[in-house]
């Protein structure tokens, strides 16, 4: 009897402790737990310094940034000076890619429908996926946001850039690494360079996405791709490639609504680098010829260049340098209407960051001097010029003087 | 009682290890320059989202293993927001103990200006010193007939 008790008392005792030992861990994973999201949400802050906009054709402007994890869409009826309260487009928080050439992007279909994407930075270093959303119904509502890619495994996918064509199709594009993990597997003896370029494409209007494509291999890793469209819909788009012995030129592309990819080279400039340059290129549409293109070269000719390329034998013209390389002239914008030709950049002084505008009425053959059209003293992102009833307006979001829109001669 | 106690210091060695991290502003390359004045030292500026960076901080890392006398300093551009992850990066490159700084500007576009207004915002960026401080600024991936020549020097 008494050893029963024992043995009871025994069975008792060593339950106990474990309860206690569970105890404890659970009250060490809770604290763990609150560090963790200490950590990562103990700061306050507003919205980062990037922000997409785009006009609607009722000459609604409608913006787009980020702010703690968020998607967030705003909307101004006074070109920019006052914006509506925003709304969250994701619903889950999110890590949101918004450094370097990284920023969410908004456009509008013919239709009407609001389109956003943008890229969730992932654990495991470069890695994300590339979302995207859709409105209906005027930016009062999004509708739950979608992954556009299949392949979903945690590798890079990122540098989300977004196209609609007059018809309405919608052509997503990133930087994507899944033939490099593939090769590193495969253990080839050529080493696989750089990333490559993937799209998917929805045309019916946001509801789904088709099984992604790829453009390209060897593109570079870290800088955005420029995209616009040809008279009839197709996509032309521009990014920096690797090409032999590690130079970093740029390629563009033509890719039809039948997925018939045609690439060319459309720079020469020969920097050799094993690096991210957190450069990409701009490109837009001229006239009948071809497409005016902006990018920056580094190295020993390091600065900010302008050419046109013709739209059937892709000839590329001489290039032409813009602004001043001292002063970090780069991450470029161009809008064509008619003959005329806005190309804007940043640039940076002991003092201040500011936006240099210069203006060709001839279709880029000719250029009128180029000037400072504004500045500030803290934080901006890039330029982006964008148009309403072929007028042309300069977007510029600053920490220090707020979002600037300027409309230009 | 211990298990608080022991609670207690978790609490701030886990906080201390995300924030391992000195802050790099405006005057910082000047400071460390001076701090170092007469000694060999590399500063080497990496991001958590440079692929290239990682491979150079390890070569960084194997080549001053044999070469103790030089300074070590590491820059990541990434705000302290991103601390933990770039702690994680930093530790899989086998570095010697060295002084490891994060960005503290919100305008890191003009503090890059700050540090070499000849550097575009490529990475891996780096800045060899040599002992009478003569400066070689690398953009990208390090040779290694580079670095050999660098520290035969």
């Amino acid at each position: 009897m008494f050893i029963i008790h024992f043995l009871k008392e025994q069975v008792m005792r060593k339950l106990n402790s474990i309860i206690k030992f569970f105890k404890k861990i659970i009250f060490l994973l809770l604290i763990l737990f609150c560090e963790t999201s200490f950590s990562h949400e103990g700061h306050t802050h507003g919205p980062s310094v990037v922000a997409s906009v785009s006009f609607d054709k009722s000459g609604t402007l409608w913006r787009v940034r980020e702010q703690q994890g968020f998607v967030i869409v705003d909307s101004s009826n006074d070109q920019g000076l006052n914006f509506s309260k925003s709304i969250n487009v994701n619903n889950e928080l999110q890590k949101i890619g918004t450094s370097g050439d990284a920023k969410p992007k908004i456009t509008i279909g013919p239709e009407g429908n609001i389109y956003v994407t943008w890229t969730q930075t992932l654990s495991k270093p470069y890695t994300g996926y590339i979302w995207f959303a859709r409105s209906k119904d005027r930016g009062k509502t999004f509708e739950l946001p979608q992954i556009v890619h299949q392949d979903k495994s945690e590798i890079t996918h990122r540098f989300d850039t977004i196209n609609v064509n007059k018809d309405g199709r919608i052509f997503v594009a990133w930087v994507d690494k899944r033939d490099l993990e593939k090769a590193k597997l495969q253990k080839k003896e050529k080493e696989y360079k750089g990333a490559a370029l993937y799209y998917a494409v929805s045309e019916n209007f946001g509801e789904s996405f088709k099984a992604e494509k790829k453009i390209i291999d060897s593109s570079c890793e870290c800088c955005r791709i420029g995209l616009t469209n040809d008279s009839k819909g197709n996509i032309i788009g521009m990014w920096r490639q690797i090409y032999d012995g590690g130079i970093r030129d740029h390629a563009v592309a033509k890719i039809d609504i039948n997925d018939n990819i045609v690439v060319n080279r459309a720079t020469f400039g020969g920097w050799k680098i094993d690096a991210c340059p957190h450069h990409g290129p701009a490109i837009t549409r001229g006239g009948d010829w071809g497409y005016h293109m902006a990018w920056f070269d580094g190295g020993e000719k390091a600065g900010l260049f302008y050419g046109r390329i013709d739209g059937d034998a892709w000839v590329s013209s001489p290039s032409k340098r813009f602004g001043n390389a001292n002063f970090q002239a780069g991450h470029p914008s161009l809008l064509s209407i008619n003959e005329k030709v806005y190309l804007a950049w940043k640039e940076i002084n002991e003092s201040d960051n500011y936006i240099v505008l210069a203006i060709s009425e001839d279709g880029g053959k000719n250029w009128l001097e180029a000037k400072k059209i504004k500045k500030t003293e803290g934080a901006s992102d890039y330029p982006e010029l964008i148009q309403f009833n072929n007028k042309a307006f300069l977007s510029w979001n600053t920490i220090k003087d707020g979002y600037q829109l300027i409309a230009l001669e | 009682m211990k298990l608080k106690i022991f609670l207690f210091f978790l609490f701030f060695s886990h906080l201390s290890f995300a924030y391992e991290f000195m802050p790099f502003d405006m005057n910082t390359r000047k400071v460390i320059e001076k701090r170092y004045i007469d000694q060999p030292l590399i500063i080497s500026f990496w991001s958590i989202d440079c692929p290239y960076c990682i491979n150079d901080l390890k070569k960084l890392g194997k080549a001053l293993s044999k070469n103790t006398n030089v300074k070590l300093i590491t820059v990541c551009v990434d705000g302290k927001e991103s601390a933990i992850k770039a702690e994680r990066i930093l530790n899989q490159a086998n570095l010697p103990k060295h002084e490891q700084y994060q960005y503290a500007e919100v305008d890191e576009d003009r503090l890059r200006y700050n540090i070499d207004p000849a550097w575009y915002g490529e990475l891996p960026r780096t800045y060899f010193y040599d002992a009478a401080h003569q400066v070689t600024p690398l953009s990208g991936k390090i040779s290694n007939s580079f670095l050999d020549k660098w520290f035969k020097k």
